[in-house]
């Protein structure tokens, strides 16, 4: 397809520009998933759990442990989440 | 896209809804943007790591006999540049582009599973760290980036070099798999409307491509991992050849994961190419279709590849040919892309931006990088130049002149985007040159160095003195154009011009939005009805989906009254609908039931891993003391437990909770019913002296392979027990968290059957 060679452009762009992070006027809300400490905490629980086999094996059951627990409460965070 | 919805755009924004203040913002947030950016600052630092270990290596080969590294300290500087540079670097770039972009580009406001995003982030950073302790305790891995089997076994090395090595990776491997998934699901299920599969942006068709691989190459990674700690912890066997075990074995399964990860190393890259060239020569791309499919191809290709990597292993002669065949055939799909990207360029009014000159520089060494790939395919060169300078050469003109060419001009052209400022083009094209400079430099000399092996401390040749110097000067002439790119960072961080929404003038909708975005990203998610929303936009008159194909094949279009010429076929203007009627991507299954049946075929790959190393040496076992028939009842149970979750499921949907409940428990007594079976079986089986770590290879593959089904039917019974806890959750409609339990139920259940088959009955034949 040739579409093109005239559609040569100089900045600014032939498109006007778009600010959409600007001040509202009225709220409106819209969902999108909230900050949480589990992920990085799940993440660590997993890292822990491998860093038991250079070190200790205790770190590898505590790295579990923290694993579980997150998990537990990123699950508690899904079931109170609006869907 | 329809002005309508661009003016919605405009006129209504939505109100920042998260809060951004502070250090523990970062550490929580689940907003794809700054997970985006924390992949690119962590993969940078990293980069900068591994390229100050690559300057060492490049000293103590300077010179003939250099005393700058100890040769235990020269391995580990290599393997850890390796390491570094695969996972650390280029794999997470490639990934943090995709996490920033990938939504913005479909329209959509986030990742399908943020917080599932941030944990795969999180391990990026504590996988790294977990490999880089190793300094810290003095025991670096010193074993290649492929830690060959013989080198990783504790009679070769003693250290936990090795350990950290397979535990890094196996961290590792769990966030990508898990990004992956998520970008699988995301561009699946939440493309804007209007947006099909054959409107999708480029780089979003090679991230797709790129997810499949990495979800079904990193499982061989992760079992070949697991068995070499198997063989250093349990007292396994699998790869120690002077107790049944088998080196090349664990090469087969390692290259089955190194080969499809060459393209996962290069296909965002292809994918941010093709979405550069067309901006800045002011044309559209030429040969859409084919550089989606020929993506897909280097796909399906890419996995019957790996043994190239093994010819002077000792293959025989069809095995060689299939593969020297394949790994030719590969090259097709590759240099069509190539020739796809000159078409583009061939006649365009090129724009030599930095991020152009950045993609021009790599068609070319790409190029070089590409055919010197070739060569090895003709097994008697390959013979003659294995684990030589010609080998890295070629590799590095891949992923350094190719990938990392294309990341330095995904950098320059999406800073805009995710800073609001544009990065300085007058540093920007002394820093390409420098750099072009310096590449070169470095590993075009290396070709020549063909007679050199690699991974060698020193040297004593002569002849070799001067290429090594060159090599040298040119390596610190990249290390002063990285500088200088950092540098322009921080100066057009604070003095940059100020970018606007769409300083490229480019179509793709990650540039219709404020940069940088606000954290929804689109106040109205848009509809697209071409691959060139903000070109239709601007070009009311000639709108692009006019011209597209939308239809039959072929069908050219019909003289329009707009200037503009040509056309690869499509229907006449005014067939096609209004953008109201075009359809969102629908799909009938939520997405968390979409990305267990993904991370299942994941599984299924591991699984296979463990199968094949079982088949390979089950053909040494001359006799059973496996009790069939005893197996096969507590197997009927776990094949009957599949039944009840199914009817558990059926009862869910018409309401009949009381029956769900007794259903559900039923299933969880079967599944336990199994593993007791499976642990008695093993009680006996040690009772009579056959344990994991017994001579023969027959208790190291049986209890491997049949305990880690039995871990993941554990697994399962820890899923469905907590679905009873949380019965009162879940109602008709409200009910995907069982089905999707359900299906990693029925995977655990029919995987059996294909390990009762090949362990249990094939000793009947």
């Amino acid at each position: 397809m040739r579409r093109d060679i005239d559609e040569i452009t100089e900045r600014p762009a032939a498109i006007p520009p778009v600010e959409t992070a600007e001040e509202p006027e009225e709220e409106v809300h819209y969902h999108l998933s909230p900050q949480s400490i589990w992920p990085i905490t799940a993440a660590a629980g997993i890292a822990l759990s491998g860093a038991g086999f250079v070190t200790n094996f205790f770190i590898t059951a505590g790295g579990v442990i923290v694993l579980l627990y997150a998990i537990f409460m990123w699950v508690q965070e899904l079931r109170h989440e609006p869907h | 896209m329809t002005a309508s919805t661009y003016d919605e755009i405009i006129a209504h924004p939505i109100p920042r809804v998260w809060s951004s203040e502070g250090l523990l913002a970062w550490v929580k947030t689940t907003d794809h943007k700054l997970i985006g950016i924390m992949y690119l600052v962590t993969s940078f630092t990293f980069f900068l790591i591994g390229g100050i270990e690559a300057l060492f290596i490049r000293l103590q080969l300077a010179v003939p006999q250099g005393h700058v590294l100890t040769p235990q300290v020269y391995n580990q500087l290599f393997t850890m540049h390796g390491v570094t540079m695969i996972f650390l670097v280029v794999m997470p770039i490639l990934i943090g582009f995709a996490n920033y972009s990938v939504p913005l580009m479909i329209g959509y406001r986030d990742m399908a599973f943020p917080r599932l995003n941030a944990m795969s982030l999180w391990l990026l950073v504590f996988g790294g760290l977990l490999l880089y302790f190793s300094l810290i305790q003095g025991e670096m891995p010193a074993v290649g980036w492929f830690s060959y089997a013989n080198l990783f076994e504790r009679p070769f090395d003693l250290t936990n070099g090795p350990v950290f090595w397979a535990v890094g990776l196996i961290v590792l491997g769990i966030g990508s798999i898990a990004t992956a998934l998520n970008l699988i699901v995301t561009i699946i299920v939440y493309r804007c409307p209007g947006m099909s599969l054959n409107k999708m942006p480029l780089f979003v068709w090679m991230v797709l491509v790129n997810m499949f691989l990495i979800i079904w190459a990193m499982p061989f990674l992760t079992a070949d991992s697991i068995l070499l700690l198997f063989d250093r912890f349990v007292g396994t066997h699998f790869f120690q050849p002077d107790q049944g075990g088998n080196v090349v074995l664990w090469q087969h399964l390692f290259w089955g994961f190194g080969h499809p990860e060459v393209y996962i190393m290069i296909l965002p890259a292809f994918g941010m190419c093709s979405e550069i060239i067309p901006v800045f020569s002011r044309k559209p791309i030429f040969g859409y279709t084919f550089v989606a499919f020929s993506g897909v191809a280097i796909g399906f290709i890419s996995f019957v590849v790996w043994a190239h990597h093994m010819f002077t292993v000792g293959l025989t002669e069809s095995e060689q040919a299939f593969f020297a065949a394949t790994s030719m055939v590969i090259a097709v799909p590759t240099g069509v892309k190539i020739f796809n990207w000159l078409g583009t360029m061939w006649g365009g009014s090129i724009h030599w931006s930095t991020a152009m000159k950045y993609c021009a520089a790599f068609i070319v060494q790409f190029t070089i990088g590409g055919i010197s790939g070739v060569m090895f395919s003709v097994v008697p060169l390959d013979y003659a130049s294995t684990d030589t300078y010609f080998v890295v050469a070629h590799f590095h003109y891949v992923l350094f002149g190719g990938t990392m060419f294309l990341i330095m001009a995904g950098m320059y052209y999406w800073f805009p985007k995710i800073t609001g400022r544009l990065l300085s083009e007058k540093i920007g094209n002394i820093q390409f040159w420098l750099l072009v400079v310096g590449f070169n430099v470095t590993f075009f000399i290396q070709h020549f160095l063909v007679a050199m092996p690699r991974r060698v401390y020193t040297y004593t040749d002569p002849n070799w003195a001067l290429p090594n110097m060159i090599s040298t000067i040119g390596a610190f002439i990249i290390a002063a154009s990285i500088a200088l790119f950092l540098y322009n960072v921080f100066y057009s961080l604070r003095r940059g011009e100020i970018a606007g929404p769409n300083p490229w003038n480019a179509w793709t909708l990650e540039w219709l939005t404020s940069s940088p975005p606000p954290a929804y990203n689109f106040a109205t998610i848009p509809t697209v009805r071409s691959r060139r929303p903000l070109w239709d936009l601007a070009h009311p008159e000639s709108p692009d989906w006019r011209f597209e194909r939308h239809g039959r094949e072929g069908r050219l279009p019909p003289a329009a009254a707009t200037p503009v010429g040509g056309g690869d076929g499509g229907p006449a203007a005014a067939a096609v609908p209004p953008a109201a009627t075009f359809p969102v991507p629908r799909i009938s299954i939520s997405p968390a039931r979409m990305v267990m049946l993904f991370f299942i075929s994941s599984e299924s790959i591991f699984f296979i891993s463990l199968i094949v190393m079982y088949s390979s040496y089950a053909f040494h076992f001359t006799s059973s003391q496996l009790d069939i028939k005893r197996t096969f009842w507590f197997s009927l149970a776990l094949f009957a437990s599949s039944g009840t979750m199914i009817l558990a499921e059926k009862f869910l949907d018409r309401g009949n909770k009381k029956g769900f409940t007794a259903l559900l428990l039923t299933t969880i007594t079967l599944g336990a019913i199994f593993l007791v079976g499976q642990l008695t079986e093993y009680a006996k089986l040690y009772s009579e002296s056959v344990k994991i770590n017994s001579p023969g290879e027959f208790g190291t593959t049986f209890f491997t392979l049949t305990g880690f089904h039995g871990f993941h039917v554990f697994m399962g019974l820890i899923a469905l027990t907590s679905l009873l806890f949380l019965a009162k959750d879940w109602r008709p409609g409200h009910d995907s968290p069982v089905k999707t339990v359900g299906y990693y139920w029925h995977f655990v259940d029919g995987i059996w059957v294909f390990i009762f088959s090949i362990v249990y009955l094939r000793t009947l034949f």
